[in-house]
């Protein structure tokens, strides 16, 4: 018991988390790596849907570059196994400033409810 | 002295108001305006058979001479079409047949209340109960495909050539277009408005307004007709309103989606749009109704001269940043 004690204060890399250890040899942990996956398809569910697109297109942060289409790629190595993604962002139009929060209206007052009025309303 | 008329036409209330020196001039105005309206209604009904309209829709496949009027009406709705993106589609008669929209809207009720009304003969032929309304798919264009744009007007002969299969409905654009051109016949004699079932026109300022210039129009609540959801100061131009709760049966409604073929799944309950005339309200109003709020909006936002408020479903009101210059 105490030897194996010894042993692993001997031998830090064993009380290390993997993670540490794959960090200390310059490669990508499994957690790491599975992390890129789901990265990587979020970010292709994302660009199916038109999300990004979106996105990119209501953030004045974000130019688009190209008038027809914008592309960009990310990869993650899987040790041997290459997970590529290809991002089309679907060109819109720069949206128009807008405002969508609600309005309060005003209220008419007493004197004005006696006024002679017409009335729009959808027929 | 102000003047006014109201009446029932194109299945909804008229009401025109003129403030003229001369009364007698001025109800002789009113009673020729009445007529206009009628007129319309009989020259443009896609619900009656005989209707210059109904006798275009017949004769879909080969080129026809129209009316002057009749000209100028399919002209405004191929406009609408194209200014809209296709949201507004003049040529979806078949989807509107489909919904249940097959008769004029006091007689699609009256069937609901009384089922199996069984058999009535609607505008284009067919009976009711065994309508086969033109399945885009199984026409000369599929349904994907803009029909309205497959429409040719030549405004100089006056003739309109439907494809083949194809109808017209004027319905998006025909009240409007009545209220502004009785608007044209009582402007000389005074300031006046026009109002055909809610689209309505406006110029020159209502006697009663007090200090405050225009006309008064107050905006009928989607969800409790008859009260007030805000008051807007009309002066020289325009008002209209859409809804999802007005002409509505068990099938739905009336505001088609052409990217579904079915009645508008939307947002809104209904949006009113002023605009310098009566019809690009009333184009306005409906277009950002099916779009939908924030659709709606940016649509909006690249309408000059256009402004809009909306009742949402979810209890709030928006609008255009220019809206709140409008309310009283």
């Amino acid at each position: 018991m105490t030897e194996n004690t010894v042993s692993r204060r001997g031998n830090p890399a064993a009380t290390r988390p993997a993670a540490a250890n794959a960090r200390r040899r310059g490669r990508p942990s499994k957690a790491a790596l599975a992390r890129l996956k789901v990265t990587a398809i979020v970010v292709a569910v994302a660009a199916f849907t038109g999300t990004l697109g979106g996105i990119v297109a209501l953030n004045p942060g974000i130019k688009q570059t190209s008038s027809t289409q914008t592309s960009s790629s990310t990869s993650a190595s899987t040790g041997g196994q290459v997970a590529a993604v290809k991002i089309v962002v679907p060109a819109e139009p720069a949206a128009p400033q807008i405002n969508s929060a609600p309005l309060q209206l005003p209220q008419p007052s007493q004197s004005q409810l006696f006024l002679p009025r017409t009335r729009t309303r959808g027929s | 002295m102000l003047v006014t008329c109201s009446f029932q036409c194109m299945t909804t209330g008229i009401e025109l108001f003129l403030d003229a020196e001369d009364a007698g001039a001025a109800e002789k105005a009113l009673a020729e305006a009445e007529r206009f309206f009628f007129q319309v209604e009989a020259r443009f009904s896609r619900f009656r058979v005989d209707s210059e309209l109904s006798q275009l829709n017949a004769a879909s496949g080969k080129t026809s001479e129209v009316s002057p009027d009749l000209a100028e009406l399919v002209g405004l709705a191929l406009a609408a079409a194209q200014m809209s993106g296709g949201i507004f589609d003049p040529t979806i008669i078949d989807k509107l047949e489909t919904a249940g929209y097959d008769q004029s809207i006091e007689l699609v009720r009256a069937r609901e209340t009384a089922r199996p009304a069984g058999g009535a003969q609607s505008a284009h032929g067919n009976a009711v109960s065994g309508a086969q309304p033109i399945s885009g798919k199984n026409g000369a264009f599929g349904w994907d495909s803009p029909r309205w744009a497959a429409i040719r007007l030549d405004p100089q002969r006056r003739t309109v050539s439907l494809p083949e299969g194809v109808r017209l409905d004027l319905g998006g654009v025909g009240k409007g277009w009545a209220a502004d051109r009785a608007a044209e016949l009582l402007r000389p004699l005074g300031a006046g408005l026009v109002n055909a079932g809610g689209d309505l026109r406006a110029w020159g300022d209502e006697p009663c307004a007090g200090p405050a210039q225009g006309w008064l129009v107050a905006v009928d609540d989607p969800t409790r007709p008859g009260t007030d959801v805000v008051w807007l100061r009309v002066q020289e131009r325009a008002a209209a309103t859409s809804s999802v709760t007005g002409r509505r049966w068990s099938g739905g409604h009336h505001l088609i989606d052409p990217r579904t073929g079915r009645p508008a799944d939307t947002d809104l309950l209904s949006v009113t749009a002023l605009a310098p005339t009566t019809t690009g309200a009333e184009v306005a109003a409906k277009v950002a109704l099916i779009l939908g709020r924030d659709r709606g909006l940016a649509w909006l936002a690249d309408r000059p001269g256009v402004e809009a408020l909306m009742v949402g479903a979810d209890g709030n009101y928006y609008g255009t940043r220019g809206i709140s210059g409008v309310w009283l």
